[in-house]
């Protein structure tokens, strides 16, 4: 078990790789998700066919631009499987803001919240900018998983909010861009898009995790 | 010149770029004190969310704790607001078709375990809804009498009442489930008379109901353009026509429509169309607020085509 990233950590077995986080509240899983005994503490698995972090740790995502004691920003978090982990790394003083237009998926967030007390579920369309402006503070990453059209504007519009030197990780579905065109024609345009403002430092096919989903990770320029 | 930020957490003052007074919430102070105190103090000065630039300095002047507990408050309460009546009718119209599949299955299992007592009576029923009641209402030499069947021909054994009853008792099980079935049916129409009367006097309950399931809710359903409701339900035949493998497809759950089902089949296209188009209509009515006639005169104007 060695540790790869700060706050995540990696153990090689025979079946392959395996991610893990320091679980914040020891002894709560939080979906179903294996736990694991450590020196360093109790270990939460991260399961790479259920988070597209998860599955971006294990196709070689070489920096998360998450560490302990950051503010994360994050769009379309759903029902808080990523998310937790993403809690477990920045511990008791981070924070992150979880946002989601969903109230049934946010419903789970907010129970996750009450529990962790590091998380800040937030009801609102991550189109809104203005709405979000009320709840939050100035962030060290953002982490975007919304199927829209226009996903990358609205990543893009949302990075002003990351401090200088942020990351931002954006996952995309070819298909919630445009239907019936070939994936990887889809993703070259989105790189385009995303060059004309950011640097994309990588960019990282997810299969076969997720089929035809890419992650973005970008700096601003 | 002095601003006064509106912030979830608190109220702030910027006077020349630069913050000059943060006044957070605490459990004794609500939002509305705070903003009618600042706005007092700093008479005129103008009022803004913050700007990203900001919300980078306020980062550090906002306690990480206050930021959650004001989202988590404020989310709770957005969160109960949410459940409006076009919820409740999704959930029902679900359990209803929940009840369908259990029925169905239920139904196979009835069938086969009462025709080792009376096989005759499940070949003479096609619908469970008869021949359950036949089976709780009658008993066998009645039924035998109403199939003209006598008791040396037919096929079944004679069972004791100890071994028909636990058949019997499935028979009422199913019988509760459609009876629950029509309940639900007549809650929808209660709550869509409140919620969405133009889309029921259009498509009935069941219909508009598995519309509203489609789309989401009422909201969504009445942003969709008349193209999108009328292909509602055939999305796997309708990727296949963009993808460039097949002709479009004429209609999805709008087939389930008496107006699009006694339909010549060549025709059928163009009513899933013109139901689609007045659907929309009526469905925006209804959402934005306007009169409830409006779905009747549609109806009529369907007819009148027709």
């Amino acid at each position: 078990m060695i540790p790869i990233l700060p706050g995540v950590f990696m153990d090689e077995t025979k079946k392959g790789k395996r991610f893990y986080t320091k679980n914040l509240l020891p002894g709560k899983v939080v979906y179903g998700e294996r736990l694991l005994r450590n020196p360093a503490g109790e270990l939460r698995e991260w399961d790479v066919f259920r988070s597209k972090l998860g599955a971006a740790l294990a196709k070689g995502l070489k920096e998360l631009g998450c560490n302990e004691n950051n503010y994360v920003l994050y769009l379309g978090c759903a029902s808080g499987t990523t998310v937790s982990h993403l809690s477990d790394i920045v511990g008791k003083k981070g924070v992150i803001f979880a946002v989601d237009i969903s109230p049934r998926s946010l419903r789970d967030m907010v129970f996750l919240a009450q529990e962790r007390k590091n998380i800040a579920p937030i009801l609102a369309d991550a189109n809104h900018t203005e709405t979000l402006s009320q709840k939050i503070v100035g962030v060290d990453l953002l982490v975007q998983d919304i199927a829209q059209r226009d996903q990358v504007r609205i990543f893009l519009k949302n990075f002003v909010l990351v401090k200088k030197g942020g990351l931002g990780l954006l996952s995309v579905k070819a298909r919630s861009i445009k239907v019936g065109v070939a994936p990887k024609v889809v993703f070259a345009q989105v790189r385009k898009d995303l060059e004309a403002q950011v640097d994309v430092l990588q960019a990282i096919a997810l299969d076969p995790f997720e089929k035809d989903h890419m992650l973005f990770v970008c700096r601003m320029r | 010149m002095t601003a006064l930020i509106n912030h979830d957490c608190g109220v702030i003052i910027i006077q020349d770029t630069q913050i000059t007074h943060i006044d957070l919430f605490t459990e004794k102070t609500t939002k509305n004190d705070l903003l009618a105190k600042a706005r007092q103090k700093y008479a005129g000065a103008k009022e803004n969310i913050p700007t990203p630039a900001q919300l980078h300095a306020l980062r550090p002047k906002i306690p990480s704790n206050l930021l959650v507990e004001r989202a988590l408050a404020e989310t709770i309460a957005s969160i109960r607001n949410a459940v409006k009546k076009d919820v409740l009718v999704i959930q029902t119209i679900k359990a209803h078709d929940d009840l369908t599949k259990q029925i169905n299955a239920l139904a196979k299992r009835l069938r086969e375990w009462y025709s080792f007592y009376l096989p005759e009576l499940s070949r003479r029923h096609d619908d469970i809804g008869v021949f359950v009641e036949k089976l709780l209402t009658f008993d066998k030499e009645q039924l035998l009498t109403e199939l003209h069947v006598s008791r040396e021909v037919s096929m079944g054994a004679d069972l004791a009442k100890v071994d028909v009853d636990p058949i019997k008792d499935l028979a009422r099980t199913i019988s509760s489930m459609k009876q629950l079935q029509d309940h639900y049916e007549k809650y929808i129409d209660e709550l869509m008379q409140s919620a969405c009367p133009n889309l029921l006097s259009l498509t009935g309950p069941i219909l508009g109901a598995k519309l509203l399931e489609a789309a989401g809710d009422l909201h969504r359903l009445s942003n969709l353009p008349s193209s999108t409701i009328q292909t509602l339900g055939a999305e796997k035949a309708l990727f296949k026509h963009l993808s460039g493998a097949a002709s479009s497809p004429k209609h999805g759950l709008l087939l389930q429509h008496p107006m699009v089902q006694k339909a010549p089949f060549n025709k059928r296209g163009k009513m899933a169309r013109f139901l689609a188009n007045k659907i929309a209509i009526a469905v925006r009515v209804d959402y934005f607020g306007g009169n409830t006639y409006e779905g009747i005169t549609l109806k009529d104007q369907l007819e009148k085509r027709l």
